[in-house]
């Protein structure tokens, strides 16, 4: 083969990988480049321009792939910092994904499809985000400053109160729904069942009375400590043994159809809570702790 | 980690510590228009000797950044492109040899008080 052919494949292989916007310039420009350093050779080594001598030259120039990545830094679609979180969401959703999917293959199993395709679903999904989230980080100001995450007080305190509004709502409907209508009685088909409302229901109100208390402190402090973030795993851990209490007594209310209805949510939010205890677990499990403090480190 | 400590990095610390001088080696060699191949000639000739997958995409880069200005010449037959300091390059380059020179001190301080210490 001629050294002419050789240039021009290692030309197109570079400018492959470039914008096209980019490539006919930098074609021009490497061919030239190339062709002298050919030229150069020959004279110097007095050998003839071949396909050995052409070879040569371009595996001196470089890789087609990293001279290209020199011309011109390509758009990465996952950003190397973001491909633990990635892994992590595709891992976790893709098993949520399929989780959420049994109940279907379980009672309607014509209707059932295969867990492949909504796994390639979420996957596509996930790819589209990533390398949204990458494109405009890419946009952004290298230069931008850091800022330390702030805990959103208002978030927590929202939630803390939400606890608390919980707490009435499940703790007096009655009472509740008299003040809110001007007194008219709450249906007898929302009536607890009274072994419930007595002896079960109250473990749920007092873990969520101590979650709203703790999720107060949080917002006072303005960050969890690692007391805080303990005492909130206990918290955690109590409500979903409290929830798996209820699916076992099976009674909630008096009427059978309320009470099928209850235990499908009970079901479904001990399930959402086992998945963030879990997560929470999961990630807090790789925290950098028990760091030295200034005054400490400097002793 | 392992490969870290295992690979000798001496190649691969040289190669970023020359890395940190081929901006500044490229700029001083353009204050009048050169093409790519005679510019790594004349690098070459200095003792600085730059692969040309590093040294043309630089130029495509400084370019970019207005430091560079260029212009397709066919003076001697083929298409070459040339490349010269625009005024920001000039302006750059008067910034650079200043921290250059700077930076060059401090390194002889430390080196000097290292060997010292080794005497």
């Amino acid at each position: 083969m001629k050294p002419e052919p050789i240039i021009r494949k290692y030309v197109a292989d570079v400018t492959a990988r470039l914008p096209h916007r980019m490539r006919h310039d930098i074609a021009l420009e490497l061919t030239s480049l190339l062709q002298e350093e050919l030229n150069a050779r020959t004279d110097a080594e007095d050998r003839p321009a071949d396909d050995s001598l052409a070879l040569e030259i371009v595996n001196n120039f470089g890789h087609p792939e990293k001279v290209a990545a020199e011309y011109h830094t390509p758009w990465t679609i996952i950003a190397p910092a973001d491909t633990r979180a990635f892994c992590l969401t595709a891992v976790v959703g893709g098993a949520l994904v399929a989780a959420a999917q049994v109940p279907t293959t379980l009672l309607r199993p014509e209707d059932a499809r295969e867990p492949s395709e909504y796994l390639v679903w979420w996957l596509g999904v996930l790819v589209l985000l990533f390398a949204a989230r990458s494109l405009i980080s890419r946009r952004r100001d290298e230069d931008r400053g850091w800022k330390p995450a702030q805990l959103n007080r208002g978030a927590t305190l929202a939630l803390a109160a939400l606890s608390f509004v919980g707490i009435l709502v499940y703790g007096a409907p009655a009472w509740l729904y008299g003040q809110l209508t001007g007194g008219q009685e709450l249906t007898s088909w929302l009536q607890y069942d009274p072994d419930f409302h007595r002896a079960r229901l109250p473990w749920l109100l007092a873990l969520w009375a101590a979650q709203g208390l703790l999720l107060l402190e949080v917002g006072r402090r303005g960050e969890w400590t690692e007391t805080l973030r303990r005492v909130n795993y206990g918290l955690s851990a109590g409500v979903i043994v409290v929830l798996g209490w209820f699916l076992s007594a099976e009674r909630l209310f008096v009427e059978a159809v309320p009470n099928a209805t209850a235990l499908a949510f009970v079901r479904a939010f001990l399930f959402a809570l086992l998945i963030d205890l879990g997560l929470r677990l999961y990630l807090d499990r790789g925290r950098v702790r028990d760091l030295p403090t200034g005054t400490e480190a400097a002793a | 980690m392992r490969n870290m400590a295992t690979k000798d990095p001496t190649q691969k610390l040289e190669l970023e510590l020359r890395r940190g001088v081929i901006v500044l080696a490229t700029l001083t060699q353009l204050r009048s228009p050169r093409y790519g191949y005679e510019l790594r000639q004349a690098l070459e000739e200095r003792g600085l000797s730059i692969e040309e997958g590093t040294l043309y995409p630089l130029l495509r880069r400084l370019e970019k950044q207005d430091v560079l200005a260029s212009e397709w010449r066919t003076d001697s037959g083929s298409p070459r492109r040339y490349y010269v300091l625009s005024s920001t390059g000039r302006a750059l380059l008067t910034q650079l040899i200043a921290t250059w020179q700077n930076l060059n001190q401090t390194m002889e301080r430390l080196l000097d008080e290292d060997s010292t210490r080794e005497a």
